[in-house]
């Protein structure tokens, strides 16, 4: 089956209420590459909470293990050591099928987009409704048409990706992010190819959205021109968490 | 059940979008997927008509049950059995009739371009009509003149002249098997592989043209039942009667299905032929492999996306296999015109049927979803490469 749904899985079931606001947790997350002599300590004993309608920035210089956390708390890759905790559930040792669980349950946003080629901007942004199942498809046009017309494609629906801009093709992206009202939204170096002004504008539009959505989000960024949208700025280097500034 | 219907009715078509988003490289593989298929319908063609034209003499004959000799195991080949085995029959209950039959394959000459073919010749009694070929019947009393044949007009080969003279009225004579005898009429049964096309003449005049033989030895007897008596029945009593030493019964059905099993089994025809229909597929999964890989590869991103997002392992699988069956799909309907095209091609160059059964588009449509099948079960294996922890 394409959808495996697990029915045990019930996202708000966490009993105390600090946990119910905490969409993201992060205990004494270590993670390693590599195998035996090569073996690479990239991540040490990292804490980190998201709350549910916050956005967080996350610097520092490359390789200090930022796309690391994001994969880890994307539920992309496996919890070596420590634990990650998405909306109350365990992602250490998570099986499969929940972590694919997991992962519709949040928006992602690449550095270079990653819309699918062959799909129109709107079949892109339906992709996120698709894969929660068919009952999630009822009315598909008009969320979609809606999200789009929210992030400013109001007239650009039936676009493939390779007609529209950079900054177009982010903002598709951040509609196919938010479109399913994810519980976080974990972005990428997003902005780094846009224009001062466009990296702004994407940037204030996905915080307003999040915002109304209660969505969370979680962003890796180099751009210092954005920060002054963050609620809180955690700085990385060399696999620890050097601050956390509010 | 309903869900999942539920789930492919809401599902994108993105199998169909990625193909035809490139219609270049789309275009290319539905015409190496025709290209197979087209080699698979031909040799199958192939196949068939050795298979069909061993039988297309035999289907010309009139009778409810068929005695050859014992030893004889094709109409060509050799074998005969006793005359008297007919007179034997005839004290069976049931029998109306028996029609002894002499059959050779002898060469003659065209006297008039000097090109040499090989025959089918039958000797039969002219009182008797033996064929279900009515035009041969009604002539058969022509035969009655020693050294005289019928000739037939689908004969392979470059016999124009011959037919053109006698249907024109003008006797034709001819050396056939050393002896010259002259054309009186015209009949249509067409060439198999092993003759270029039938004669027919009368038992006396056969005998001369074959001195080897003796009337007492005949290739094979056509038995008529009398109404209201079962074949199967009286073939039972024949051959509890007849020694079975030198005789065998067999129905008329039973006996186009050995001459047909003959083909079948005892020749290497089958084995050439699937060998030809491998080497097609073969073709056909190297091209939609290539297609389809490469349509994985340039994917790879998109597709690690999606494993991002929560689609499983099994939708993208989905994706590939949907490719493949549309590439069967599009590519099977263009190679079956083709190849009725061919088959008429063929037939019109060899005087041979090649004639499309009903079944044969069928068992290729499904090689044909096998073969795209499996290209696309291994172009899958690339999928594992979409490692959504890459994508960030």
């Amino acid at each position: 089956m394409f959808f495996e749904r697990s029915s045990s899985l019930e996202l708000n079931a966490a009993p105390d209420h600090e946990r119910r606001r905490l969409v993201l947790a992060l205990r004494k997350v270590s993670h390693w590459y590599g195998d035996g002599e090569s073996r690479k300590q990239v991540l040490f004993d990292m804490d980190l909470d998201v709350a549910s309608g916050e956005i967080v920035m996350l610097m520092g210089p490359s390789g200090c293990g930022k796309t690391t956390l994001l994969t880890l708390a994307g539920a992309l890759r496996s919890v070596q050591q420590g634990s990650v905790s998405f909306c109350g559930r365990e992602m250490a040792g998570a099986s499969t099928p929940v972590q694919l669980e997991t992962r519709r349950q949040i928006g992602f946003i690449f550095q270079a987009h990653n819309l699918h080629n062959s799909l129109t901007a709107i079949q892109n942004v339906r992709a996120s409704l698709e894969v929660h199942g068919p009952s999630e498809l009822k009315n598909w046009r008009a969320r979609c048409e809606e999200t789009l017309a929210r992030v400013g494609l109001a007239d650009k629906f039936d676009s493939y990706p390779e007609k529209l801009s950079g900054g177009q093709k982010l903002r598709v992206a951040v509609a196919r992010a938010l479109v399913a009202q994810p519980r976080l939204v974990l972005a990428d170096e997003a902005t780094a190819a846009l224009d001062r002004r466009s990296g702004r504008d994407v940037t204030e539009l996905l915080r307003k959205l999040a915002r109304e959505q209660g969505s969370a989000v979680l962003m890796v960024t180099h751009d210092n021109r954005i920060l002054d949208i963050a609620d809180r700025i955690v700085e990385m280097e060399d696999g620890r968490i050097l601050s956390s500034l509010p | 059940m309903q869900e999942l219907v539920s789930v492919f009715m809401s599902r994108t078509p993105l199998g169909w979008l990625q193909l035809m988003h490139r219609p270049g490289r789309m275009f290319v593989a539905v015409m190496g997927v025709a290209f197979a298929n087209l080699l698979v319908f031909m040799q199958l063609g192939f196949m068939g008509m050795v298979y069909d034209t061993t039988i297309i003499t035999h289907l010309n004959l009139k009778g409810d049950i068929v005695l050859t000799g014992s030893i004889t195991r094709q109409l060509a080949g050799v074998g005969t059995m006793p005359r008297r085995r007919l007179i034997q029959a005839l004290e069976v209950e049931g029998v109306e009739e028996a029609a002894a039959l002499y059959y050779a394959n002898v060469d003659w000459i065209n006297p008039y371009s000097k090109q040499k073919g090989t025959f089918g010749v039958f000797g039969v009694d002219p009182d008797r009509p033996v064929f279900t070929n009515d035009e041969i019947n009604r002539q058969l009393w022509k035969l009655k003149i020693p050294d005289t044949i019928l000739f037939d007009r689908r004969a392979r080969g470059e016999w124009k002249d011959i037919v053109r003279r006698v249907s024109g009225g003008e006797s034709v004579t001819a050396e056939i098997a050393g002896r010259r005898a002259s054309v009186e009429g015209l009949f249509s049964i067409g060439a198999a592989i092993n003759s270029a096309g039938i004669l027919v003449t009368s038992d006396t005049t056969w005998l001369r043209m074959n001195a080897q033989r003796s009337a007492g030895t005949v290739s094979l007897a056509l038995v008529t039942v009398k109404p209201g008596y079962d074949p199967e029945e009286v073939a039972k009593r024949l051959s509890a009667w007849l020694p079975a030493s030198d005789t065998r019964v067999l129905t008329y059905p039973a006996f186009i299905e050995k001459e047909k099993s003959f083909m079948k089994s005892d020749n290497t025809v089958a084995y050439i032929f699937s060998f030809g229909v491998i080497m097609g597929l073969a073709i056909g999964a190297a091209i939609v492999y290539q297609v389809l890989s490469s349509d994985v590869a340039d994917h790879l991103k998109e597709y690690a996306t999606f494993k991002a997002m929560g689609f499983t392992q099994g939708f993208l699988l989905a994706i590939v296999f949907e490719e493949a069956l549309i590439l069967a799909v599009l590519g099977f309907c263009p190679s079956l015109i083709l190849s009725l095209g061919l088959y008429r091609v063929v037939q019109l160059a060899t005087a041979l049927p090649m004639l499309m059964p009903l079944d044969r588009p069928v068992t290729v449509f499904a090689l044909t979803v096998g073969m795209c099948s499996l290209s696309g079960a291994i172009a899958t294996r690339r999928l594992a490469s979409a490692d959504p922890a890459d994508v960030f």
